[in-house]
């Protein structure tokens, strides 16, 4: 746009703003000194339309146009009429996407597996039609094994009201993770592929399960029900992209069974705070049927507290519960984001509390140490403290086992307090942390004070 | 009961005494001038007024008769007024122009890179049909070559979230409001609310202004603020994001999203600052749109059709 034509549009958004000013000001003079009609005269048109609003806007977009400058100019039409002319009277075969074949690459790499590679067909969408369907499969390189299978999603969601009903049903083989409570597949594999630092145990599921859930703005409900035999897996490959020698070589085995488990999940935001609430039940055997037999409690609450301008406190206590037989593949396993100076997905038990607190300085230290604007690699600080207790295991092989206990005795609780640095990269996970923790263990449990690093959301303890 | 806003006359009164004030303080200026100018008159440093004068006016009361809505209230009719936006709208159809600009962050001239120019027919329900009219590029991708791309697809109903994703219900929850200005204008009020995310954990929830005119109770504009990149790792932040809408027969449409966008490091082909411009022009609503023009046709058909 040349400078004189914009100075003619500024102009006449100058006069339509001043007509605009001036407008109210005429009408009002009648209403302060009103005059009546003569008689006989014909009636008055009526009051044009009130188009100020639509002048504000439009001074409002104007003076976006000018800081935006090129990007916001309008397109130049010409050929366009013709153009479309010409493809509606060609009309190309453009499927609807909702009924067109999706493909996609499937990758997984762990110990257990080595290199999985496959493929991933999907088909319509989540939310129209009979849902989205998907079938994928994948060869384990390390077991000389297939893995796949497929599952049927919908969504009916409700804008208006901000909720949701979801059902999700899936068969075929799966490898998953002894630990139910705390894990990221895309993590994991990080974890795994690059740093050869995956600590997770893995099993195999062959079976279906079935998936309701309620979304409401302020609460959710999920029930699940499966039928799947559970096996154990061994290490298959001992090495990462880096080179040999894994953080972790063994894996844990889980006890070999059929499984028909029923589960309910239901959660809350607590009115009037930023707390989140939620609780879970799974049962197995009994009238279920099924080679194991348990019931499996967990409850979690937590969220973040803004503390003035500058900090935020995020607090969050787990307690974990499993009664019956106490298999590998449904204990709670801690560390980690419980208890940092103790390894993740280790020491599984049948019984489980942990209470952490980290406060985050939300500036940047670049921000703290004078300089203006977003910096490159924005690093963050945050202290925290944390304390767990496990209960329900054996101290010789260090398995769950049985137990009557509903809480831990006094001595079972670990403890530490330390500093962190803090970098989000916002992918894989956006509000995952790239962190190194200086742990401090508090009491004299044998724990040494360490460096750690991770990477962990800030909030872990909410069920994936 | 509805309440009724502010009467116009007294508004305007008050607009015009405002105005005739700033007039009078504006024409007072050249007098005094005119004194200083003169040299038996004037002191060394021009003239002088005492501390203890006050300039006196006598300003009429106004009374508001409207009565007091809260925030939720607002907040609650401006998901009402969104609902009954979308309602109105049985079809639309829109030239939709994506527009990437490298080099606007302040050295050297900005430089168009890619545009898109797509013809958009959305009928209810979930009927669309998008035409691509034009994709230009400044540099055409070579074969194989890696490159960050645009792509462009319209959804399937008329609903506009990214201009009312706070008002939700959904949004609600997710968000804090607060007002943050009011203009009257004529007999509207537009209220400028800002809203920012409930959690300071939440980094995919952006934070920003809308304006609300309350005459219809729709979002007619909104500023969106990041106050940390939702990705960091290639964004380093977003510096500016505008998203307008305006009238066409009587309803609120989506017209204008504008971002300046700087990148960690220099992507390739964009560069270190890019602006991204998405703008609909030439809308059409309501016009009762044929079930032809949504029929997707055979693919045979048009093989057929180009083999003549």
């Amino acid at each position: 746009m040349t400078p004189h034509v914009s100075r003619v549009r500024a102009a006449a958004v100058a006069l339509l703003l001043a007509a605009a000013a001036c407008a109210p000001a005429a009408q009002a003079a009648p209403a302060s000194t009103p005059t009546r009609a003569p008689a006989g005269a014909p009636a008055p048109a009526p009051a044009p339309a009130d188009t100020s609003v639509d002048v504000y806007i439009r001074a409002l977009a104007d003076t976006t146009e000018r800081w935006f400058g090129a990007s916001a100019q309008a397109p130049d039409t010409t050929g366009l009429d013709s153009t479309r002319a010409w493809a509606l009277a060609h009309p190309k075969a453009e499927p609807n996407r909702a009924h067109r074949l999706r493909l996609a690459p499937e990758f997984d790499f762990n110990r257990v597996l080595g290199p999985a590679e496959g493929a991933r067909l999907m088909l319509g969408a989540t939310s129209s039609g009979p849902g989205e369907a998907t079938a994928w499969a994948q060869h384990a390189a390390g077991p000389r094994a297939w893995y796949g299978g497929g599952d049927l999603q919908r969504r009916w969601i409700d804008v208006e009201r901000g909720s949701a009903w979801g059902v999700r049903a899936r068969a075929g083989r799966y490898c998953e993770t002894l630990d139910r409570d705390f894990g990221d597949s895309g993590l994991d594999l990080m974890r795994a592929l690059f740093a050869g630092a995956d600590r997770q145990h893995r099993l195999r599921r062959d079976g279906a399960k079935l998936v309701v859930r309620r979304q409401a703005p302020a609460w959710w409900l999920a029930g699940v029900a499966r039928i799947e035999r559970e096996t154990p897996l061994a290490t298959t490959a001992t090495w990462y992209l880096g080179g040999h020698g894994l953080l972790v070589t063994r894996n844990d085995s889980a006890l070999a069974g059929r499984v028909h488990e029923a589960s309910l999940t239901a959660g809350a935001h607590l009115p009037r705070t930023p707390l989140t609430v939620e609780a879970q039940v799974w049962n197995a055997g009994g009238a279920l049927g099924g080679d194991l037999d348990y019931t499996r409690v967990r409850a979690t609450l937590g969220g973040p507290v803004r503390l003035g301008a500058h900090f935020v406190l995020a607090p969050e206590m787990f307690y974990g519960r499993l009664n019956g037989s106490a298999p590998p593949q449904d204990a709670f396993y801690g560390g980690g984001a419980a208890l940092r100076s103790q390894a993740a997905h280790t020491a599984p038990s049948a019984g489980a509390a942990a209470a952490h607190a980290d406060l985050l300085l939300e500036d940047p230290l670049q921000r703290l140490a004078g300089r203006k604007g977003d910096p490159q690699f924005p690093i963050q600080f945050a202290c925290f403290a944390g304390a767990s207790a496990r209960w329900g295991f054996d101290p010789v092989t260090g398995l769950a086992r049985p137990t009557a206990r509903n809480w831990p005795q006094r001595g079972a609780w670990n403890s530490e307090a330390g500093v962190s640095l803090l970098y989000r990269p916002g992918v894989p996970v956006p509000d995952a942390y790239l962190r190194i923790d200086w742990a401090f263990p508090l009491g004299g449990d044998g724990r040494g004070r360490g460096t750690y690093l991770s990477f962990t959301r800030l909030l872990e303890f909410r069920a994936p | 009961m509805r309440p009724r806003t502010i009467p116009p006359p007294a508004a305007a009164h008050s607009v015009a005494l405002a105005i005739a004030l700033v007039v009078a303080l504006a024409c007072g200026g050249p007098p005094r001038a005119t004194a200083t100018t003169a040299p038996d008159r004037a002191p060394a440093h021009g003239a002088a007024l005492a501390v203890e004068d006050t300039m006196r006016t006598e300003v009429p009361p106004v009374f508001v008769s409207a009565p007091r809505v809260t925030l939720d209230e607002i907040l609650d009719r401006v998901a009402r007024g969104e609902a009954r936006r979308d309602s109105l709208l049985a079809d639309e159809s829109f030239l939709a122009t994506v527009r990437i600009v490298s080099n606007t962050g302040g050295q050297g001239a900005p430089q168009l890179l890619e545009e898109i120019v797509q013809q958009v027919w959305k009928r209810r329900p979930r009927r669309t049909r998008t035409i691509e009219l034009r994709h230009w590029y400044l540099h055409p991708p070579r074969r194989n070559e890696a490159t960050v791309g645009v792509s462009v697809r319209s959804s399937d109903d008329m609903r506009e979230e990214i201009v009312n994703f706070a008002f939700q219900a959904s949004g609600r929850r997710r968000y804090t409001f607060r007002i943050a200005g009011r203009e009257i204008l004529g007999d509207h009020i537009v209220y400028r609310v800002a809203f920012e995310p409930r959690s300071p954990l939440d980094v995919t929830a952006p934070a920003g202004t809308v304006w609300i005119d309350t005459r219809d109770d729709v979002v007619a504009r909104q500023e969106i603020e990041f106050r940390r990149s939702p990705i960091p790792l290639f964004v380093r932040g977003i510096r500016r994001m505008v998203v307008e809408r305006r009238k066409v027969d009587g309803v609120w449409v989506l017209s204008r999203i504008l971002a300046r966008v700087d990148a960690t490091f220099p992507l390739p082909r964009y560069g270190r600052t890019f602006d991204f411009g998405l703008t609909l022009t030439q809308y059409a609503v309501n016009t009762g749109l044929p079930d032809s023009l949504f029929d997707a046709p055979a693919a045979g058909r048009d093989r057929q059709e180009g083999s003549r």
